[in-house]
Parts: structure tokens; C-alpha cells; sequence
């Protein structure tokens, strides 16, 4: 019969071994996942799904945009030889447009100017975790540390980018409860169904009845955007999103848009940002898919809105255009 | 800082890779500089308050040892008492207190103008201070001696893994450990490992998952039907067995990895079979405290059956009141007082079989009585739960509807299917009679175990760290 301590050892030694081979299989598995491929929202940012030519005009933003302009719809009152891209990324921020252009200089398909038309209201969250995890390189991410930004953040975006589940944690969490993927859903364009819910100040998410807040790490990398647009001459101009009249009047109290407006005239006199809408154009709530984005109805119209905008400037050459 | 967030993941990290390189002593000074700054992390401005609290006891356990007069003793200890509870009672109780007496006198026809103050709780004062309050009680009992280190006492109070939340370690037992050097093996390390991780599932997987389906059933105005509240009822049974079960867990855990060894705090408590084997399953360092420093102190079951009864009431009243300043708490408290009187009657006065049970009747009549105390158990959380006694007589009302909507088998269905993995170990556990068992398997499954662990964190656990709910009391 073995004695209690024996017993405990090998109790002990059981486990140590287990634990080890757990670890090991996890190692294995993760490594294996690797080779899965990415989703499509990931090979956006990556600049892996460009348009085989640089484009003329490309949308920066995120998934306001990314449902909200319609690149066939902005063309239709352009000349006919006028590209337009749509490169915003679904639940990103304005940190992200800088990595995403450097890869695209480097990829010889910087476009030709910008249209920066973030959701302001994703200027004061920072998303470092999805930022390392999903899309920075290795490299990059010492330039994300350099910024100042949290610790444990960037801790475990370097996990997610270790770890293929990790990094794809909500949307395989989501098949498991038996949902559809979100980022898949967010990846295609909203429109379709208008919202039938009506919204009132009371009813908006609490996010909407906020001051206006850049996040430091977001007003670094959108000082880098810029500067790095200014460096390779590629124009930037900022469209405003409209918003439905709820979250206006959420915000209202707040001077949201007043202190807005001064973000964008800071940032117009130091980079030479042309400002093609600067107020929030407030439409009603048939436009809408949800609270923010718009559906097929609100996606038209301001594509067509756009298109027209931009068909009043001349798209000169990159050198030409801060001349 | 949470225990289920990257911060503490570093912070330990950093506290453990230093504190394995030090000596004993060494070890002690920076464990009690680390749980300063942990605690510092939820609010600096209360440190002062725990050194206060520290320098006291540790002072009044020094006098009261060298103290010979049984008299001068016992006025040494309540001034003690009544310091620490003091401070427990103003943090606490202040405004519950001037709000009910305020009440109380407008219903006699006065209008007094008391004013309410904002006061801010700090986080695990009543962990601390029943902790605090064991060290002298034990010095006046003559069940120990004072400690001569002022550093290795307050260490014995703050040491960060059972600080905010317990379990409530008995001062001997945790002293003990401080003033030893203690070894970091390789099973301190497996073990340590294996419960934090088992503790992390029940925390993220089950308690914050199980929160938003409690909290959709609280959080209504009105209008509850049986069925959503048998729903409510069973969310916030796992959600609170996980949270604090899993809290304990890697506290024990991170205590282990540093050679600590703290106490048990839940054996299998959906397994009792009466309200009193329940309150030896359940929060077993704050059952054993009350049991030991209150109900033996107001006499236990030494006197008649009546002030037995009266004694164990009052007991889960203080103990009900502990958890918070609120009358849920208190009666809470007030129902499970009367469980374990009742089932204390029935114990002495119904006669027991004198023929043994067939195996299977048997078996039949053990979990029948499992089941049973199990719904008793539910209805007290349906208590500690509700946001105030209106809500708790609109749910108890929808409950005795007995109105049962399809719906609510599949509410109960998700909720059963989010905490399988907790049942599936739980029965593991209860039938090896091994809170251990998981350890003892074959490595293959062990190794399973520990995969499917990491998987269910990964793929369903909530991230955006939800604070435990026994942080608030």
C-alpha cells in the first residue's frame, strides 16, 4: 500500500506533468490556428485587400463610414477615370488610419487624397488592445509603446497577437452562443433595413450624451496620419458624418459640437486639412439603421452628397496639391 | 485592481518573480509593501485607515498579553471592540442608521433634520477588521500570543491576496505562516496554478455571465412573473457561488504560489443537505468567526432551547447585517436564522429512524433533501439580492403565481448550460467527497481539463473585468 506521501507526490507529479502538457497542447493548437486565415475586417487594415491600382479619392474611417459612403454611388457624378476607394475599417478609430497609410506608401498605393470622415464620437476610446492584437506589426508595436499608452493594454494585444482564438475571441464566442459574427456583419455595408425603434434623448446610448474627448493616443496618431499625409503630399479632407436628431440633442448640453468645430479648426491651420463638412448635418431618423449608421436610403444621399462635394474640386497632382 | 484583470496579472507577476529571489525576512517587508500598493491601487486615501486600525490591534494585543487583571483585560478588549467596530460601523452603517432613525421619528410625529453624509465605503473593511478584531479576542482568551513584529502584524492584515475580500484567515493560523520561512515547490506551484485557473472560469464564465441574465430580472421595474424570477433566482445562485468561490480560489491560489496557505472558504454548498450543514459549506471563514466570536459569546447553545434559538438569530442577523447596511441584509440574515432554528428544532425534537434506509431510499431521501434546501437557499438569494423589501414582496408575490411561460425552461436551460462545466466538476468533486478530485484524475484528463479551461476563459469569459461582488462589503 503506498504512503499518504508517496501518494501526494505522485498526486502532485500528476498534476505538474498535466499542466505542462496542457500548456504544450495550448502552444500547439495556437500555432496551428496561426495558418487559419484572418477575416476580412484584418486584411482591410493590413492593407491586404487594396484595389489592384492606388486609388484617386479614399474614405478613411470606420464603420459609420464604411456602411455610410457607397464608392459606385460618389463616382456617378465624378469623370468617369475617377477611382474611389472605401478603406474605412469597421470599429476602429482615428489611431488606426496612420498605420494603414504607412503600409500603404509602402505598398506604392498611397491614393491621391483623403477623406477622413471618422465618427467623433470614437475619438476618445482607445482601442490599443485591437490595435496591437489584430493589426500592428511587431515592429510597430514599439512605436505604440513609445506613445505613452497603458501597459496591461498593450500586454494583451501582444496575447492577442499571440493567440489566433484570443484575437478572435468575440466573434468565435459569438458562434458558440449561436449568434451570427459581428465583424462579418459589420464588414458589409449597413443599409438595407431603416431602424423602426424611435429614439429619444432618453433612449441613446449613454456614449452619445458626452463631451467631446480626444484620447492623447488618439490625437498622437492622427498628428502622425496627418503629418505623414502632409510628408508624401497627399491631400486630406475631413468630412463630418451626419447624425440623427436624438444624439444631436444628447450632446447638446455638452457643446459637443462647439468643441468639435475648435478640434477641427486647430487641426485645419496646422496640417492644411480642407474641410469639405465640418458641421454635423442633423437628418431624420429614416436615414438610419440604428442610432449611427445609415441605412441604404441615408448611405445614397450622402454618397451623392459627397460626389458632389468633391466634384467641385479638381484632383490635381500629389505635388500640385499643397502648392 | 481585480484579480481577473492584465494589471494584477502583471503586478503579481512582477511581486512574484522579486519575492521567490528574496530572503524570509525580505520577503516580508516587500509582501507588505506590495499589499500597501495593491490597496493603494483601489484608494490611497484609506491606507491610513488600515494602519491606524493595525497599530491599534497590534498595540492592544501587546498590553492585553502582558495584562494580569481579568477586569483591566476585559476593559482593554471592548475598547478595542468598539475602536475597530467604530470604524466598521461609521464607513458602514453611518447613513443606514440616521436614515431609519430619521424614518422611525417622523412616524412619531417628529421632523428632525439629519443630514446624511457622503461617505465613501472602503473596499474590504469588513474583511480587515473581523480579521483584526480575531487577533485580539484570541491574545484575551489566552488562544495565542502577540506577535513581537509590528511589520510581520500588519502583513497579517493587508497581505494582498485575501485583503479585500477573505477568506477572513484566523490570526494564529496566517501569523504563523508570516513568521516562518515558507518554500516555493513545485506542487505550491501546480496547485497554485491549477486554482487560479479553475478560478478565473468560475468568475468570467460563470458569475459575469451569469450577472447579465441576474441583472436583466433585478433590474426590471415591476411586472415579474414566476417564471423570470425562478430564472433571476438561479442566475444569481451561480453568479454569486462563482464570483466569491472563484475570488477564493485565486486568492488561495496566488497565496499558494508564494508558499501561503489560506483556509477553504466554500465546500460544495449546493450540496447541503440542511441549513446548518449549509453554513459549513458556505463562506466558511465568516461562518466559523461568527460561530466563534459571536454565538459562542452570546452563550451559544450552552443556555435553554430558547435563548439557543434567540442566540443563532441574532447570530445570521449581525451576520446578515455584515454583508451591508440594508434591511435585504438584515433580513436575509433574519431568514436563515430561522432555517437553522427550525432545523435545530426538528433535530431535537422529531424522532429519528432507528431502521437503516435500502441503499437506493436511501440515496432517494439524500438528494430529495439536497434539492429541498437547495430551493430554500434560492429564495435567500431571491432576499439578498432584491434592491429593496417592495421589490423582494413583488417577486415573492410573481413567484407564488406558479406561473410558468415555455420561455422560462429555456431561460433556465442557458443558465444550466453556461454553469455545466461548474456542475459536471462540482458532482465530480461531491462524489470523490475531493475538493482535490481534479488533481487525482489521470493526467490525460487532467490535461483536458486544463485546455477546456483555457478555451471556456478565451472563447466566453466577459473581459471587461466586472468587480466581485463581495468588494463592496
Amino acid at each position: 500500500m503506498p504512503s499518504p506521501s508517496s501518494t501526494s507526490s505522485s498526486k502532485a507529479d500528476r498534476a505538474r506533468r498535466a499542466l505542462l502538457l496542457a500548456a504544450s497542447l495550448i502552444v500547439l493548437l495556437e500555432t496551428a490556428f496561426a495558418f487559419l486565415p484572418e477575416n476580412k475586417l484584418v486584411k482591410t487594415f493590413r492593407a491586404e485587400s487594396m484595389p489592384a491600382q492606388a486609388p484617386d479619392w479614399q474614405i478613411m474611417g470606420d464603420s459609420v463610414a464604411k456602411g455610410g459612403v457607397l464608392p459606385s454611388q460618389v463616382m456617378a457624378g465624378l469623370a468617369p477615370d475617377v477611382s474611389v476607394h472605401n478603406g474605412a475599417v469597421a470599429g476602429t478609430g482615428p489611431e488606426f488610419a496612420y498605420f494603414m497609410l504607412k503600409r500603404q506608401i509602402a505598398l506604392g498605393k498611397a491614393p491621391k487624397a483623403i477623406i477622413c470622415a471618422p465618427s467623433p464620437h470614437t475619438f476618445s476610446s482607445q482601442r490599443i488592445a485591437l490595435l496591437v492584437g489584430g493589426y500592428a506589426r511587431w515592429g510597430e508595436i514599439a512605436n505604440i509603446v513609445g506613445l505613452g499608452v497603458s501597459t496591461p493594454e498593450v500586454a494583451y494585444g501582444i496575447l492577442c497577437k499571440l493567440s489566433y482564438t484570443l484575437r478572435y475571441r468575440e466573434q468565435l464566442g459569438s458562434l458558440l452562443r449561436g449568434r451570427r459574427l459581428d465583424a462579418e456583419e459589420q464588414e458589409t455595408p449597413v443599409g438595407g433595413e431603416t431602424q423602426t425603434k424611435h429614439f429619444t434623448v432618453a433612449t441613446i446610448h449613454p456614449m452619445y450624451k458626452k463631451a467631446f474627448q480626444v484620447a492623447d493616443f488618439n490625437r498622437a496618431l492622427l498628428e502622425k496620419f496627418l503629418d505623414l499625409a502632409g510628408r508624401n503630399q497627399i491631400p486630406v479632407y475631413w468630412f463630418t458624418m451626419p447624425v440623427m436628431p436624438a444624439v444631436a440633442e444628447g450632446r447638446a448640453p455638452h457643446h459637443f459640437d462647439a468643441d468639435y468645430t475648435a478640434f477641427l479648426a486647430d487641426i485645419k491651420q496646422r496640417h492644411n486639412v480642407q474641410i469639405l463638412q465640418g458641421d454635423f448635418l442633423v437628418w431624420d431618423e429614416a436615414n438610419f439603421h440604428d442610432m449611427t449608421h445609415l441605412n441604404s436610403t441615408g448611405a445614397v444621399r450622402l454618397s451623392k452628397l459627397l460626389g458632389e462635394k468633391l466634384a467641385g474640386l479638381k484632383l490635381r497632382a500629389p505635388a500640385e496639391a499643397l502648392k | 485592481m481585480l484579480f481577473n484583470t492584465i494589471e494584477f496579472a502583471l503586478f503579481f507577476a512582477f511581486v512574484w518573480l522579486l519575492y521567490t529571489r528574496l530572503p524570509w525576512r525580505a520577503q516580508n517587508t516587500f509582501l507588505l509593501v506590495a499589499s500597501y500598493a495593491f490597496y493603494a491601487a483601489w484608494d490611497y486615501r484609506f491606507l491610513a485607515l488600515i494602519f491606524i486600525s493595525t497599530a491599534v490591534d497590534f498595540y492592544v494585543g501587546k498590553v492585553l498579553y502582558r495584562t494580569t487583571s481579568d477586569r483591566r483585560r476585559k476593559h482593554i478588549l471592548y475598547w478595542s471592540v468598539l475602536f475597530n467596530l467604530g470604524f466598521l460601523g461609521f464607513f458602514k452603517y453611518f447613513n443606514f442608521f440616521t436614515e431609519n432613525l430619521q424614518t422611525l421619528l417622523m412616524a412619531w410625529g417628529f421632523h428632525p433634520s439629519i443630514d446624511t453624509l457622503q461617505i465613501v465605503l472602503p473596499v474590504g473593511i469588513s474583511f480587515y477588521t473581523f480579521q483584526s478584531l480575531s487577533y485580539t479576542i484570541d491574545i484575551y482568551r489566552r488562544e495565542m500570543e502577540p506577535t513581537g513584529s509590528f511589520f510581520d502584524f500588519a502583513l497579517n492584515v493587508a497581505f494582498f491576496p485575501h485583503m479585500v475580500a477573505g477568506p477572513i484567515q484566523r490570526a494564529h493560523s496566517l501569523l504563523d505562516q508570516i513568521t516562518r520561512p515558507r518554500h516555493v515547490t513545485a506542487d505550491n506551484i501546480t496547485e497554485g496554478a491549477t486554482l487560479i485557473l479553475w478560478g478565473l472560469v468560475k468568475k468570467m464564465v460563470i458569475a459575469d455571465n451569469m450577472s447579465l441574465i441576474a441583472d436583466a430580472v433585478f433590474n426590471q421595474s415591476g411586472g415579474f412573473t414566476a417564471g423570470q424570477v425562478w430564472i433571476g433566482m438561479l442566475a444569481f445562485a451561480f453568479q454569486i457561488y462563482g464570483d466569491f468561490s472563484g475570488y477564493t480560489d485565486i486568492a488561495r491560489g496566488t497565496a499558494k504560489l508564494m508558499g501561503f496557505n489560506l483556509m477553504v472558504n466554500f465546500n460544495l454548498p449546493y450540496f447541503a443537505e440542511n441549513p446548518q450543514d449549509f453554513w459549513r459549506r458556505w463562506h466558511i471563514s465568516l461562518s466559523t468567526w461568527l460561530r466563534d466570536y459571536l454565538y459562542i459569546s452570546l452563550g451559544g447553545s450552552r443556555g435553554s432551547a430558547g435563548r439557543t434559538y434567540v442566540n443563532l438569530l441574532l447570530t445570521m442577523i449581525l451576520g446578515g447585517l455584515w454583508h451591508g447596511a440594508a434591511w435585504t441584509f438584515v433580513t436575509w440574515g433574519c431568514y436563515h436564522g430561522a432555517l437553522l432554528a427550525i432545523h435545530r428544532f426538528i433535530q431535537q425534537n422529531v424522532p429519528r429512524r432507528t431502521t437503516p434506509l435500502s441503499p437506493i431510499k436511501a440515496s432517494v431521501w439524500k438528494w430529495t433533501r439536497i434539492a429541498f434546501m437547495f430551493v430554500l437557499t434560492l429564495y435567500g438569494w431571491l432576499i439578498f439580492r432584491a434592491k429593496n423589501l417592495d421589490q423582494l414582496g413583488a417577486m415573492t408575490s410573481a413567484l407564488l403565481t406558479f406561473h410558468i411561460a415555455p420561455s422560462t425552461i429555456w431561460g433556465i436551460a442557458k443558465v444550466l448550460a453556461y454553469c455545466a462545466p461548474l456542475i459536471v466538476v462540482q458532482f465530480f468533486q461531491y462524489k470523490r467527497r475531493d475538493l482535490d478530485a481534479i488533481r487525482s484524475a489521470p493526467v490525460l484528463v487532467q490535461c483536458g481539463f486544463y485546455v477546456l479551461c483555457f478555451y471556456l476563459i478565451v472563447l466566453l469569459g466577459v473581459f471587461n473585468a466586472q468587480s466581485f461582488i463581495y468588494f463592496q462589503f
